[in-house]
C-alpha cells in the first residue's frame, strides 16, 4: 500500500479510537493496530511496543484510583488527601480499561507508522507544504551525521589527551557542534542553489497511482471516524 | 564561440581585505577538460563558483568583470538559472545531498528545473546507468560509503544534463580507486568539464589543459613540486627505545566483521613509520590502538609515554574561540605559543579557528597535537585535500622533531610516505622500505 | 488550506460545546499547527533558510537524541530560544517545531508529537519576541530554566486533558509525578544555558549575518 492511503488509514484508526465510547470497538481497533505493527522486524518494533504497552497499563492501573464515579465498588479504599476515596468500582474499570485501550490505539498507530512508513514517499505528496517537508527531509537526515561529528568531537579532543566527563563537558561541545553544523548547512545550501532550488515552476516527481488497496483504504477512513461517532 | 568566460575577474569575499580573485580570465571551450590548480587559497574554488554564478550571488562580496556562461552573463543570472547549463560537484559528498532515498536525490535537481513529471524517473535512471550506480536505486543514502555517495552526486548534476561540469575538490575524501573512477566517468559523459583541484596526479592525466593559480592570479607555469614526486629523505639512525609495541592484537567494531586479526607492531623513538594499504585494511583502526583511543579484543598494546591522535579531517574538529586556546587547551600557554611559532601561526592567535582557511586549519590542527609534546604521534591520513607544496612541508616538519618521538602516520598517499618516513608497513606484513 | 483551519476551529468548538473537549483539543491543535505550516511556507524560497533551520532542528533533534539518557534534558528548548532571538520569528517557530518532529523519529513518534511542537515552536516564538532582552547571560539562563518548567508541566496537562478523568486529583498527581522531570529539564536549561548560551546565540549571529548577503558590483 502506498504511503498516504496508509497515513490516512492510520490516523482514521486512531482518531476513531479516541472518540468513540464503545470499549469492543476500540479494542477491536487496537487489535487491527497490534498486527499492523507484527509486520515490522522484530529488533525495531520491540522498543515500541513495550513502550505501549507500559504507558497503557499504568493507566489502566492507576486511573480508577483516580476516579470518583460508579455505584457497584469492587474494592472499597481509603480517604486520602488530595486524591480523595480510593474505591474502585466496576464503572471506574471499564472507563480506565477504554482510555487504556485509546491510548493504545494512538501508540500503536503512531508506531507503524514510525516503523513502516516511507517518510521520503509521504513527505514528497505534501506538495502543500514543500518548504516544510524539505525540511523535515533535511533534518532527518543531518541527525546521524550530527551524531558522528559529535563522537568525532569527543575523539579529537581524546586524541588530545583530554577526556570529555559528565554533562557539563558535553554541553560545552554544543558550541563546536553548531559551528560545525552551521558550516555544513552552507554548503548544503549551495549545493541546493546550484541544483535550481527556488527556481519558478517545479515540478514533482509523480506518486504511483492508487491501487485498489489504497482506494479501499481511504474510503475505509471517513467511514471508521463516522462509525466510531455513532457508536 | 566559448561555452564559458570570464574576462578579467576581481572577486573580493565580503569581511575579507584580500581579493581571491584578481584580474583573472578563462576561456572553457565545449567539450575541453580544464584543470584548475592550486593550493587552499589560491582562488580555485572561487573561479569554479564564479563558473556558476555562486560568486557573487550566494556569498555576497565585491565583483569586476565579467563571466558567461551559455550565452549568459552571471550579472543577471542567478545560479539557480544556469543550472541546467551548468552543474557543480562540490568536495565534501554529505554535504550535498537533501534527501534520503537515492533515486529522489538524484531526480531534486530534475524537479527544480521544472522537467516533465513523466520525464524525472527515467532520465535520474539514465544518470545512475552512467556513472556505473544503477545497483544503488532503491537504497538509503545514510548507508551508502563516500565513493558512493559522491558517484550518486556526479548522477545527480549530470541528470541535469549540462554543457559545463564544474567539479570542486571531488576526489578529496575519495581514496584512489574511487577518485579515479570519478574522474572517468566525467569524462566519458562528454560535456565541458573544469575541475579545481590540490592533487595534480589524476588532473593531469586526464585535462587537456592546466591552469595554475597562486593568489588569485593566473601562473604561468606548474611549479616542479606539482610535478615530479618528492624525493626520498636521506636514511637518519633512529634507534632510540621502543615506545609503543602492538602485540598480536585483534578488533572489530561492535556488530561488525574483525577488521584486525593479530596483528603486531613496534615503534622506536626518533622513528616516523607510515602505516599503508588499501582502504578498509585497517589502517585507522591499528592507528587508534597504538594510541589508545581504542581497546583490542586480544592481544595487548603496550606504551611508554602519553599518545597523541590527530584524526582525519581535523579541520572540522576545533573547539575553541580563539587559535591560541585551541592549542593551549591540552598543552597549556607557554607550549602552545612555541609550537604556533615554530609552524607559522602566531600571528592568528586571537581569530577564531574557523576564520582560518582550510590549509591554515589542517596547519592548526597538527599544532594541537604536537604542543602536547607526545611521546607517539599518530596521524591519521594528514595529507587529504593537502596540496603538494604543504605535503613537503609537513614530512620536512615531522622530520625535524622526529627525535623527541615515535612518529606513525597512516596515509594511502605513498608518495607522502616516502617522503616522510624511514619505514613503510603494510598492513599485513613488514615491509621495510628505504 | 487556511479554509480548511477555520473549519477545523469551527468544529473544535462544536465538539467542546457538545463536551466532547478531547475532539476540541485535538481539532484546536491541529488546526493551529496547519496554520502555522501554512505562515511558514509563505516565506521567500531561500535555499539558506531552509538549510539553516533544518540544520538548527538537526542540532537540537541530535542534542536531544545525545542526551536521552538523562532524563529531562532537552537540549531543543534552549536552542529554539537561541535561534528565535538570533534569527527572528519564522526562523525560531520553524526550528522549534521541526526540531520536535525529527527528533521524535529518532526517539518515538506519538500523540504527543503535536503538542511537543506547538509548545518547542512557541519557545522559538519566545525567543523572537524576547530577543533583545536574552542578550544578558543571566536572562538567557532564566528565561531557559522558565520555559523548561512550563513547557514539561504543559506536556503534563495535556496528557491529562487527553487520557484521564477531567478533575482535580488527576491533574494533581500528573503534575506531582512529572515533577521531578519538570525540574531537571528546568535545571538542564539553566546548566545548558549558562555552559553555552551566550556562545550559540554569538554563533548563530554570525551567521544570521550571512544569510543576507550583498553584492558590490564594480567595473
Amino acid at each position: 500500500m502506498s504511503a498516504v492511503p496508509a497515513a490516512i488509514l492510520l490516523a482514521a484508526l486512531a482518531f476513531a479510537a479516541l472518540i468513540a465510547d464503545s470499549l469492543w470497538f476500540v479494542g477491536a481497533i487496537v487489535l487491527v493496530l497490534l498486527a499492523v505493527c507484527l509486520r515490522a522486524p522484530r529488533a525495531r518494533r520491540r522498543l515500541y511496543l513495550v513502550g505501549v504497552a507500559i504507558s497503557s497499563g499504568m493507566v489502566f492501573v492507576l486511573w480508577p484510583w483516580l476516579q470518583n464515579t460508579g455505584s457497584h465498588p469492587l474494592f472499597p479504599g481509603p480517604i486520602v488527601p488530595v486524591l480523595g476515596e480510593l474505591t474502585v468500582t466496576r464503572e471506574e474499570l471499564s472507563l480506565a480499561a477504554l482510555y487504556a485501550l485509546r491510548f493504545a490505539a494512538v501508540g500503536l498507530a503512531s508506531a507503524a507508522y514510525a516503523l513502516l512508513l516511507d517518510h521520503d514517499r509521504l513527505l514528497g505528496a505534501a506538495s502543500w507544504a514543500r518548504r516544510s517537508a524539505l525540511g523535515v527531509a533535511l533534518a532527518t537526515r543531518l541527525v546521524p551525521t550530527l551524531e558522528r561529528d559529535a563522537a568525532g568531537l569527543v575523539e579529537a579532543l581524546r586524541g588530545r589527551g583530554l577526556e570529555v566527563r559528565g554533562v557539563r563537558a558535553r554541553a560545552r561541545l554544543l558550541s563546536p557542534l553548531l559551528a560545525g553544523s552551521l558550516e555544513r548547512s552552507q554548503s548544503l545550501a549551495e549545493a541546493m542553489e546550484a541544483r535550481g532550488f527556488g527556481r519558478p515552476g517545479r515540478t514533482r516527481v509523480p506518486n504511483k497511482a492508487w491501487s485498489r488497496a489504497d482506494r479501499l483504504a481511504a474510503a475505509a477512513a471517513p467511514l471508521l471516524v463516522l462509525v466510531a461517532l455513532w457508536l | 564561440m566559448a561555452l564559458a568566460t570570464a574576462e578579467r575577474v576581481t572577486f573580493s569575499y565580503p569581511d575579507q581585505a584580500q581579493p581571491a580573485l584578481r584580474d583573472v580570465s578563462l576561456t572553457v571551450e565545449e567539450g575541453e577538460f580544464v584543470a584548475l590548480l592550486g593550493a587552499s587559497g589560491s582562488g580555485k574554488s572561487t573561479l569554479l563558483r564564479a563558473l556558476s554564478g555562486l560568486v557573487p550571488h550566494f556569498h555576497g562580496g565585491r565583483f569586476a568583470g565579467r563571466v558567461v556562461v551559455g550565452g549568459r552573463e552571471t550579472r543577471s543570472a542567478r545560479p539557480s538559472d544556469l543550472a541546467g547549463t551548468v552543474a557543480t560537484v562540490f568536495q565534501e559528498p554529505e554535504d550535498q545531498v537533501v534527501l534520503t532515498n537515492v533515486l529522489a536525490e538524484v531526480g531534486f535537481g530534475l524537479e527544480n528545473l521544472g522537467i516533465k513529471p513523466s520525464e524525472i524517473v527515467p532520465r535520474a535512471l539514465a544518470a545512475l546507468a552512467a556513472v556505473d550506480a544503477e545497483h544503488l536505486a532503491g537504497r538509503a543514502l545514510p548507508e551508502l560509503s563516500g565513493g558512493e555517495l559522491q558517484r550518486v552526486c556526479l548522477a545527480s548534476a549530470l541528470a541535469l544534463e549540462p554543457r559545463l561540469l564544474l567539479l570542486d575538490e571531488p576526489s578529496s575524501q575519495l581514496d584512489r580507486d574511487d577518485a579515479e573512477a570519478l574522474f572517468e566517468h566525467a569524462r566519458e559523459h562528454g560535456c565541458a568539464v573544469v575541475v579545481a583541484e590540490q592533487r595534480p596526479e589524476l588532473p593531469l592525466a586526464y585535462a587537456d589543459r592546466v591552469v595554475f593559480l597562486r593568489d588569485g592570479r593566473i601562473a604561468e607555469e606548474l611549479p616542479p613540486a606539482w610535478t615530479e614526486p618528492p624525493a626520498a629523505p636521506p636514511p637518519r639512525d633512529a634507534a632510540g627505545a621502543e615506545v609503543v609495541r602492538v602485540e598480536r592484537v585483534s578488533f572489530a567494531y561492535p556488530k561488525g566483521p574483525p577488521v584486525l586479526v593479530e596483528e603486531s607492531l613496534s615503534l622506536r623513538r626518533g622513528e616516523v613509520v607510515a602505516l599503508v594499504g588499501p582502504n578498509g585494511a585497517g589502517k585507522t583502526t591499528l592507528g587508534k590502538l597504538a594510541a589508545g583511543l581504542l581497546v583490542p579484543r586480544a592481544g595487548r598494546v603496550v606504551r611508554f609515554g602519553r599518545a597523541a591522535y590527530l584524526p582525519q579531517d581535523p579541520g572540522r574538529y576545533l573547539v575553541a574561540e580563539t587559535v591560541l586556546e585551541e592549542v593551549a587547551l591540552a598543552a597549556g600557554e607557554a607550549r602552545a605559543r612555541r609550537t604556533l611559532d615554530e609552524l607559522d601561526l602566531a600571528r592568528f592567535s586571537d581569530r577564531h579557528p574557523r576564520d582560518l582557511s582550510s590549509g591554515e586549519r589542517e596547519r592548526l590542527a597538527v599544532a594541537t597535537v604536537l604542543a602536547v609534546e607526545p611521546d607517539l604521534l599518530v596521524l591519521d591520513e594528514p595529507t587529504r585535500g593537502v596540496d603538494p607544496e604543504r605535503k613537503r612541508e609537513l614530512a620536512a616538519l615531522l622530520r625535524r622533531d622526529a627525535d623527541a618521538r615515535a612518529t606513525l602516520v597512516v596515509t594511502h598517499d605513498r608518495a607522502f610516505a616516502t617522503a616522510a618516513a624511514d619505514r613503510m608497513v603494510a598492513l599485513g606484513s613488514e615491509s621495510v622500505l628505504v | 488550506m487556511l479554509g480548511a483551519a477555520v473549519l477545523a476551529f469551527a468544529a473544535a468548538l462544536a465538539a467542546g460545546a457538545g463536551g466532547e473537549s478531547r475532539i476540541s483539543m485535538w481539532l484546536v491543535t491541529l488546526a493551529v499547527l496547519a496554520v502555522a505550516v501554512v505562515w511558514l511556507e509563505s516565506g521567500p524560497d531561500s535555499a539558506k533558510e531552509i538549510a539553516l533551520v533544518a540544520t538548527l532542528a538537526g542540532v537540537a533533534a541530535a542534542g536531544r537524541v545525545l542526551f536521552a539518557a538523562i532524563p529531562g534534558v532537552q537540549p531543543v528548548t534552549v536552542v529554539t530560544l537561541v535561534a528565535g532571538a538570533a534569527l527572528g520569528l519564522r526562523a525560531g517557530v520553524g526550528v522549534g517545531m521541526l526540531a520536535a518532529f525529527t527528533s521524535n523519529f529518532f526517539l518515538g513518534q506519538g500523540p504527543w508529537t503535536p503538542y511537543q511542537m506547538l509548545a518547542w515552536g512557541a519557545c522559538g516564538a519566545i525567543g523572537a519576541l524576547l530577543a533583545p532582552l536574552l542578550r544578558r547571560r543571566l536572562v538567557l539562563v532564566a528565561v531557559a530554566g522558565a520555559t523548561g518548567l512550563v513547557f514539561s508541566v504543559f506536556m503534563d496537562v495535556w496528557e491529562w486533558f487527553a487520557f484521564w478523568p477531567h478533575d482535580r486529583e488527576s491533574l494533581t498527581f500528573l503534575i506531582a509525578r512529572g515533577l521531578p522531570f519538570s525540574i531537571a529539564h528546568a535545571i538542564g536549561n539553566v546548566a545548558l544555558a549558562l555552559a553555552a548560551g551566550p556562545e550559540l546565540r554569538r554563533l548563530l549571529n554570525r551567521y544570521g549575518r550571512r544569510l543576507r548577503t550583498e553584492v558590490v558590483w564594480a567595473r
